[in-house]
C-alpha cells in the first residue's frame, strides 16, 4: 500500500480540529488538509508570537520508515541522514530528516512544496522489502516561538529543555504534560523555533495545554504562515 | 502602645506603606513587610494564639515558621502563621483554636486541669465502659487538629514548574551566599534559595550590638546580583530531598521542581529553647525571635527583659537588646561561665548583671496571663541538673529571651540518606558521610563563627564544582566550631510541671518521664506516645530536647537515641500547590465532531473519550441503547471504532512472532484470512485478545480492544528484545481510524461505496478503497454476523465517515455507541477480556480451550498452561439467562453467585437483551454448577436472591 502518497487528498482533515474555535478563524487547506490558518489580526497574532506562539504544522507532509536497513535506502534515495539516533539535519531540499532511533527515521517535507514533496518521492519509491518498513506518520504537529518557550517547557515537561540543553541538532523524545512527544529546536527564517510532534489522538489535548499556557502569558494561536512565509 | 523602634538599618518594613487590618474584631495598623505576629507585637498585642492541648495563651517564640502557636484564619485560608505571613490590607484574623475568642477562650479552663490529661490518657482511658466510646469519642474528635476547612475555597491553578540547575544551594545566609558566589564565578547555573523574604539569613539580626553583619550582608548580594548565573529565590522553601537531587522549592506562587547536579545545604540552625516552668507565656521568646523582632521589623521583643541563656549566642542577644533600648535586668547563664570572654565584658561594662550557672526556675505571669511578670532564678546544679532553690530572687520583667543551643537544619540531609554523627565539642549532630553531589556547610555543619561559616560555603561550593568535573583544587577542611554551641542538658525541672519541651502539643518534662517508665523508651515509641514532633512544627523545636531527656532517663549517650525519621514536606505544603495545573492527557478519535454533532454522550474508555450512545429526544438511555441495538440487528449500525488498538507485524519471521506471541496458529495462516489471537501472560493468565488479518505475506494486521493496545504493544516490543526475530514492528492505533458498519443492511449500504464486499467472507481482510481513500476492509463478527470493518487513515475518517452516513441515510443506518456495543457483542456470546476476565483468569476457565495450540513448540504462558491443565478446574464462566418475563430486581455486574450461603462467583456481565427478551449475562460458577440447565442463585444489592438458569452462550442461535 502507497498509504502516505495516498494519504494526501483534499479529504484531510487537521488532527486538532476540535480543539479549534473561535469567531476570527480562518480555514483553508494547506496540502489538502483543511486547517485553521489564522485566528486573530495581525497585530494580536504577531504580538502572541513573540511571547509565546503556536501553530498547526500537521499539513507539512511526513513520511517514515524504520527497519534495519531504513538508513540505507534513505541514503540510496540521495537524502543525507543524521549520523547519530536522536538527531535531525535539513536536506538539501529543505526537508527536515529525524533520526528517531538507530533504525527509525521521520521525514517531514519543507513548507511550500507541494509540487516538489521529497515525502512524495519517497512514498512513490518505497517498496516492501527485508529490513524496511513503512511508518504511517499522522502525528499532530505544532510550532512554537517566542520569550515564554521556556516558560511553557518548564510547566509541562520534567527535562531540560533550555537551548543549551537541548544542543544544535538534537530530537527529543519526552513527555509533555503526560503526553510522548517529539521535540527538536530549529533556527528558520531567521526565527527561533521548536517543533513539536504527538500522535494525532492526542492533538486536540496538546493544543488545548499549550494554548492555555500560552494565553496565561499572553501568547496564542497563530497562523502557520507567520512561521513559513509560503503559507502566508 | 507602639513597640516600633526608630529607622533600622536593613529593616524589611515599608514605613511609607501603612497597613489596616483586624485581629479578633480589633482594628490594627502595620507597615508594608510586617509579618502578622510583628505588625501585633508592634501594637502592644501579646496574646497571638492559644497553645492546642491547654488553650494557653501564646505568643512569639521563634519568628521563623515554627510558631505554631500562632495559627490564624482569614476566613478564606487557616492555619496561617502569623510569624511568617505577611500583613495585608483588609486582613481580618482570627486564632484558630479557640472557643470564644483568644482572650477569652472558654477552653482555657483545661489548663487548670491539665494534671488529669497526662499524654497518652485517651489511650487509656475511654476504652471502658464500651458503649461510652462513642460518646467520647465525639468530644475527642472535635478537640483534634486546628482551624476549620473552608469547603468554599476557590479552585486556584498553581503551575507546577520544572528547573533544572547545576549547583542548588539552601539557604541564603553568610554560608549559602559565598558557596553561591564561588560555585557562580564559575559561570554554571547557580540557584539558591532561602525561605525568608529577603536574603542574609542571620546577618540580617545577629549583630551583637554592632552593625558589620549588614554591611557584610549588603557586599554579598551586591556581588551576587553581579552573577546572571545565579538566581535568587526568595520565600521558597526547600520542601523535600527526592532521589537524583530532586527538590521541590515551594513558594507562595507554587511549587518548582528543582533538579540540580548537585547540592550545597547551606540550611542553618534552628534556635532551640531551655526548658523551664512557664517558658511558654507571652513574652517569652528565643533569643534570636527577639532580634528578628528588633532588626528585621524594628519592634521591640520586651522594655525590661531576662537573657536565660546556655551557650555565648545569648551574650550577643542581650547586646543587641541594648542597642535597642531595652533594659536588660539580668542574663542568667545556665554554665559556668561563657567561652568567650570578650562578650561577658562587654555587657558588665554596660551594667548588665550577669548570674552564672544559674536557672530561669520559672516564670510568673502577670494577672491575665497575657506576659510576663517576674522570673524566678536560682542556682543549677550542672551535676545533679536540678535546680537549688536556696538562693532564688525574683526579677521583675516583663520578657525572656532565651537560648540553650540549636539544632541542624538538616531535614533534606537525613532524607538524602545522610549519615550523621553527634559531636560532643559542638554538641550537635554533624553530617558524617554524605551522599555523592550533596554538601554541607555553616551551621548545618557544625561551623558557627561567621568567617569559618563563609570559608565553609566556598569550600562546599568548590566540591560541588569538583563533583561536576570543574578543575578546581580540593579545598582546604574547615574545622566545627571550637566551643559547644549548643548546652547539653539545658532542662530545668519543676515539681509543678508546665515546662514544656514541646510547644505544639503542650508536652512538658513529666511527660517523657512517664513516657520512659511505661516502657516508651525508644524515641520512635515515644514520639508516637507523647506525639512530641508531632505536631505542625514536627519538632523543629522540641525533638533535641526530647532526645536529650531520654538519654539522660535511659543513662546512655545522645547517640544511642538516634534521631526520628524526616520526611517531607519541610513546612506544611498546600494542596494546591501539589495538584498543579490539573493534565488529564486524553485522546480523541477523529470523528470526535462528529459523534458529537450526532448526539454522542462521550465515555472514558482508557485514556480514549468514546460515544457511549447518541442521545434521542423522548427516550431514556436504556430505551436509546436498545434502540441502537435493535437498529443493528434490523437495520444497520455504524460506530466509531478509531480507538481500537492497531499493530503491524512486519518482516520474514511475523508468523512465526505471531505464533510465540499468541496461543493460535498462524504460520498456515492464509493472505486474506483474519484468526483469532490470544494473549497469555506467563503465568497463564489471559492478557488481552484480538484479531490477525494476515494482509501479506510477510504483514500481519493485528486489532484489539481499546484498554490494552498500548501496554500490548510494549509487551511485543519486550519479547521482541528478547527473540530478535527478523520483523519489525510499528504501532499504528493513531494512524487508523476505524468505523464498524453493521447488521443485516450493512453490505447494502457499502455496496455502493466500494469494491470486493461480495468475495469476502466472514473472517478474512483485504485492501479496498471508498472515494480514492484506502481502507483496509476486514469482515468481523464482534457484534454481529454481518460487520464490516473499515481502517482507514486518521486524516480521512471524516470524510469517509460521512460518506458512509450518506450512503444508509436511506437504509435505517444508526450510530451505536459503547453501551450497545457491550450488549451486541453479549448477545453474540462473546466474553471480553479485562470485562469478563480478571488478573487470575486461565484460558480453560473461560472455555478458551479452542483458542489454544498447546501442541506448538511454545508461546507466552504455555508452560503455565501445561501445570494448570493438570489441576482442576477451580472456576468457570457460564452464559446464564433469567426466568423469561423476570420484572425484579435486575442483578448488577459484580454481584456474587451464592450457593448453599457461600460465594460461589460473580457476575461478570448483565443486561436486558430485547433481541433476546430476556436478562442475559455471564457469571463464574463453580465447575460443578457449570452445565447446561443449572439454576444458580445472584444476591443483589439489596440482598435479594435471583434465579439464574446456565444456557448455552449463543443467546441469538438460542433465540
Amino acid at each position: 500500500m502507497k498509504l502516505n502518497s495516498e494519504m494526501q487528498t483534499e479529504k484531510l482533515m487537521t488532527p486538532i480540529a476540535h480543539a479549534l474555535h473561535g469567531q476570527d478563524l480562518l480555514w483553508d487547506d494547506i496540502n489538502g488538509m483543511r486547517q485553521a490558518t489564522r485566528f486573530a489580526t495581525d497585530e494580536i497574532e504577531l504580538a502572541r508570537k513573540a511571547v509565546l506562539g503556536l501553530a498547526d504544522a500537521s499539513a507539512l507532509r511526513k513520511f517514515g520508515v524504520k527497519g534495519a536497513n531504513a538508513a540505507q535506502w534513505l541514503q540510496q534515495q540521495g537524502l543525507v541522514i543524521p549520523e547519530a539516533a536522536n538527531r535531525w539535519v535539513v536536506s538539501a531540499a529543505g526537508c527536515l530528516i529525524l533520526r528517531l532511533g538507530n533504525t527509525e527515521f521521520l521525514i517531514e517535507d519543507a513548507a511550500g512544496t507541494a509540487t516538489e514533496s521529497v515525502c512524495e518521492r519517497l512514498s512513490l519509491a518505497f517498496s516492501a522489502q527485508p529490513g524496511l518498513y513503512l511508518v504511517p506518520h499522522v502525528e499532530a504537529a505544532f510550532v512554537l516561538s517566542g520569550t515564554a518557550v521556556a516558560q511553557l517547557f518548564s510547566e509541562v515537561c520534567s527535562i531540560d529543555l533550555t537551548r543549551v540543553a537541548l544542543g544544535g541538532k538534537d530530537v527529543v523524545m519526552t513527555q509533555f504534560a503526560g503526553v510522548s512527544v517529539v521535540l527538536m529546536h530549529q533556527d528558520l527564517e531567521e526565527e527561533s523555533l521548536f517543533r513539536l510532534w504527538c500522535d494525532s489522538s492526542y492533538g486536540p489535548y496538546m493544543w488545548d495545554v499549550i494554548a492555555g499556557i500560552a494565553h496565561e502569558h499572553s501568547g496564542g494561536p497563530v497562523g502557520i504562515g507567520r512561521y513559513f512565509s509560503a503559507y502566508k | 502602645m507602639s513597640a516600633r523602634l526608630a529607622n533600622n538599618k536593613g529593616e524589611w518594613i515599608n514605613r511609607a506603606a501603612s497597613v489596616k487590618f483586624s485581629y479578633e474584631g480589633r482594628e490594627f495598623s502595620g507597615f508594608e513587610g510586617d509579618s502578622i505576629s510583628s505588625a501585633l507585637w508592634a501594637s502592644g498585642e501579646q496574646v497571638l494564639g492559644r497553645s492546642f492541648k491547654y488553650h494557653r495563651p501564646r505568643g512569639i517564640l521563634s519568628l521563623a515558621n515554627h510558631d505554631v502557636n500562632v495559627m490564624l484564619t482569614d476566613g478564606m485560608d487557616t492555619n496561617m502563621r502569623g510569624d511568617v505571613v505577611a500583613v495585608a490590607e483588609g486582613m481580618a484574623l482570627k486564632a484558630v483554636n479557640t472557643d470564644g475568642g483568644v482572650k477569652k477562650d472558654k477552653s482555657r479552663f483545661i489548663d487548670s486541669i491539665s494534671p488529669l490529661l497526662p499524654v497518652g490518657f485517651y489511650y487509656k482511658a475511654f476504652h471502658t465502659p464500651k458503649r461510652f466510646f462513642p460518646f467520647w469519642e465525639n468530644i475527642i474528635r472535635k478537640a483534634a487538629g486546628l482551624g476549620v476547612v473552608n469547603f468554599n475555597y476557590p479552585r486556584i491553578t498553581k503551575p507546577k514548574l520544572h528547573e533544572h540547575c547545576d549547583v542548588l544551594v539552601i539557604g541564603a545566609g553568610a554560608t549559602g551566599l559565598s558557596a553561591a558566589l564561588e560555585a557562580g564565578a564559575s559561570g554554571l547555573r547557580v540557584i539558591i534559595a532561602d525561605e525568608n523574604a529577603q536574603a542574609g539569613g542571620s546577618l540580617g539580626f545577629d549583630w551583637a550590638g554592632g552593625q558589620e553583619s549588614s554591611t557584610l550582608r549588603e557586599q554579598l548580594l551586591a556581588r551576587l546580583a553581579q552573577l546572571p548565573n545565579v538566581s535568587l529565590r526568595l520565600g521558597a522553601y526547600a520542601a523535600g530531598y527526592y532521589p537524583d537531587h530532586l527538590i521541590p522549592l515551594v513558594s507562595k506562587a507554587g511549587m518548582v521542581k528543582v533538579r540540580a547536579r548537585s547540592v550545597i545545604m547551606a540550611s542553618g540552625a534552628f534556635e532551640q529553647p531551655p526548658v523551664f516552668r512557664n517558658n511558654d507565656i507571652p513574652g517569652v521568646m528565643l533569643g534570636s525571635a527577639a532580634q528578628r523582632l528588633m532588626h528585621r521589623y524594628s519592634v521591640l521583643p520586651f522594655s525590661n527583659g531576662v537573657v536565660f541563656t546556655a551557650n555565648d549566642y545569648g551574650y550577643r542577644v542581650a547586646l543587641d537588646l541594648l542597642q535597642a533600648g531595652v533594659k536588660v535586668a539580668a542574663l542568667v547563664d545556665l554554665r559556668e561561665r561563657a567561652e568567650e570572654s570578650a562578650l561577658p565584658d562587654q555587657l558588665l561594662k554596660r551594667g548588665v548583671k550577669i548570674i552564672p550557672a544559674s536557672c530561669i526556675y520559672e516564670v510568673q505571669a502577670n494577672a491575665d496571663k497575657s506576659g510576663v511578670k517576674s522570673v524566678t532564678i536560682a542556682s543549677y546544679d550542672s551535676a545533679s541538673n536540678e535546680a537549688q532553690l536556696h538562693d532564688k530572687i525574683t526579677l521583675a520583667c516583663d520578657g525572656v529571651a532565651m537560648c540553650a543551643g540549636w539544632v541542624p537544619t538538616a531535614n533534606l540531609l537525613y532524607q538524602a540518606g545522610t549519615q550523621m554523627r553527634y559531636d560532643y565539642g559542638v554538641h550537635q549532630f554533624v553530617p558524617q558521610r554524605l551522599p555523592a553531589g550533596m554538601f554541607a556547610a555553616g551551621r548545618v555543619n557544625g561551623v558557627y563563627e561567621l568567617n569559618d561559616k563563609m570559608a565553609d560555603g566556598v569550600r562546599a561550593a568548590r566540591l560541588a564544582l569538583r563533583h561536576l568535573g570543574q578543575e578546581v583544587a580540593e579545598p582546604a577542611t574547615v574545622a566545627l566550631a571550637a566551643t559547644a554551641q549548643s548546652h547539653a542538658y539545658p532542662i530545668v525541672p519543676h515539681p509543678k510541671g508546665k515546662n514544656f519541651v514541646d510547644f505544639d502539643e503542650d508536652i512538658q518534662v513529666k511527660d517523657f518521664i512517664n513516657a520512659a517508665k511505661e516502657g516508651f523508651d525508644n524515641i520512635e515509641l515515644m514520639k508516637r506516645f507523647t506525639t512530641v514532633g508531632m505536631g505542625p512544627s514536627q519538632g523543629k523545636h522540641s525533638n533535641m530536647n526530647a532526645i536529650r531527656i531520654l538519654a539522660r532517663v535511659r543513662g546512655v549517650p545522645v547517640e544511642q537515641i538516634g534521631t526520628t525519621t524526616s520526611r517531607p514536606f519541610f513546612h506544611p505544603t498546600p494542596i494546591g500547590h501539589l495538584a498543579g495545573r490539573g493534565f488529564h492527557p486524553h485522546r480523541l478519535t477523529p470523528l470526535h465532531d462528529a459523534n458529537l454533532q450526532l448526539g454522542a454522550v462521550m465515555t472514558d474508555v482508557g485514556a480514549w473519550k468514546r460515544a457511549a450512545y447518541y442521545q434521542v429526544p423522548g427516550l431514556n438511555v436504556a430505551q436509546t441503547v436498545l434502540a441502537e441495538v435493535e437498529a443493528v440487528r434490523k437495520q444497520a449500525g455504524i460506530i466509531d471504532s478509531s480507538s481500537f488498538g492497531k499493530i503491524e507485524v512486519h518482516g520474514n519471521e511475523a508468523a512465526l512472532f505471531l505464533e510465540r506471541f499468541f496461543t493460535g496458529r498462524y504460520a498456515d495462516q492464509a493472505v486474506g484470512e483474519s484468526r483469532y489471537t490470544l494473549l497469555l501472560d506467563e503465568a497463564g493468565v489471559v492478557v488481552d485478545d484480538g484479531l490477525a488479518h494476515r494482509l501479506d505475506e510477510k504483514l500481519f494486521y493485528l486489532s484489539s480492544g481499546t484498554s490494552n493496545a498500548a501496554a500490548v504493544y510494549r509487551e511485543m516490543q519486550r519479547w521482541q528484545q528478547i527473540w530478535q526475530l527478523d520483523i519489525g514492528l510499528v504501532n499504528v492505533t493513531g494512524a487508523y481510524a476505524a468505523i464498524n458498519i453493521a447488521g443485516p443492511l450493512a453490505r447494502q449500504i457499502l455496496s455502493g461505496l466500494m469494491q470486493g464486499l461480495d468475495q469476502l467472507q466472514p473472517g478474512s481482510a483485504c485492501l479496498s478503497e471508498i472515494a480514492g481513500v484506502p481502507v483496509r476492509l476486514l469482515r468481523v463478527a464482534f457484534v454481529s454476523d454481518f460487520t464490516y470493518e473499515l481502517h482507514i487513515p486518521t486524516p480521512q475518517a471524516s470524510f469517509v465517515w460521512q460518506r458512509v452516513m450518506a450512503a444508509g441515510q436511506g437504509l435505517g443506518l444508526k450510530p451505536f455507541g459503547t453501551d450497545a456495543q457491550r450488549l451486541l457483542r453479549l448477545e453474540m456470546g462473546h466474553a471480553m477480556p479485562g470485562i469478563d476476565t480478571d488478573g487470575l483468569t486461565n484460558p480453560f476457565e473461560i472455555g478458551a480451550d479452542h483458542a489454544l495450540a498447546l501442541d506448538k513448540p511454545d508461546f507466552i504462558g504455555k508452560r503455565s498452561l501445561q501445570i494448570i491443565a493438570k489441576r482442576p478446574l477451580k472456576k468457570a464462566l457460564v452464559a446464564f439467562a433469567l426466568a423469561p418475563g423476570y420484572a425484579g430486581e435486575i442483578p448488577l455486574e459484580c454481584n456474587l453467585v451464592i450457593r448453599d450461603g457461600d460465594i460461589d462467583g460473580r457476575v461478570t456481565s448483565i443486561a436486558y437483551s430485547d433481541t433476546v427478551k430476556r436478562v442475559i449475562g455471564f457469571a463464574y460458577v463453580s465447575p460443578q454448577q457449570q452445565a447446561l440447565g443449572t439454576v444458580f442463585q445472584i444476591r443483589t444489592d439489596s440482598g435479594a436472591l435471583v434465579a439464574a438458569t446456565v444456557v448455552d452462550s449463543h443467546f441469538l442461535e438460542a433465540q
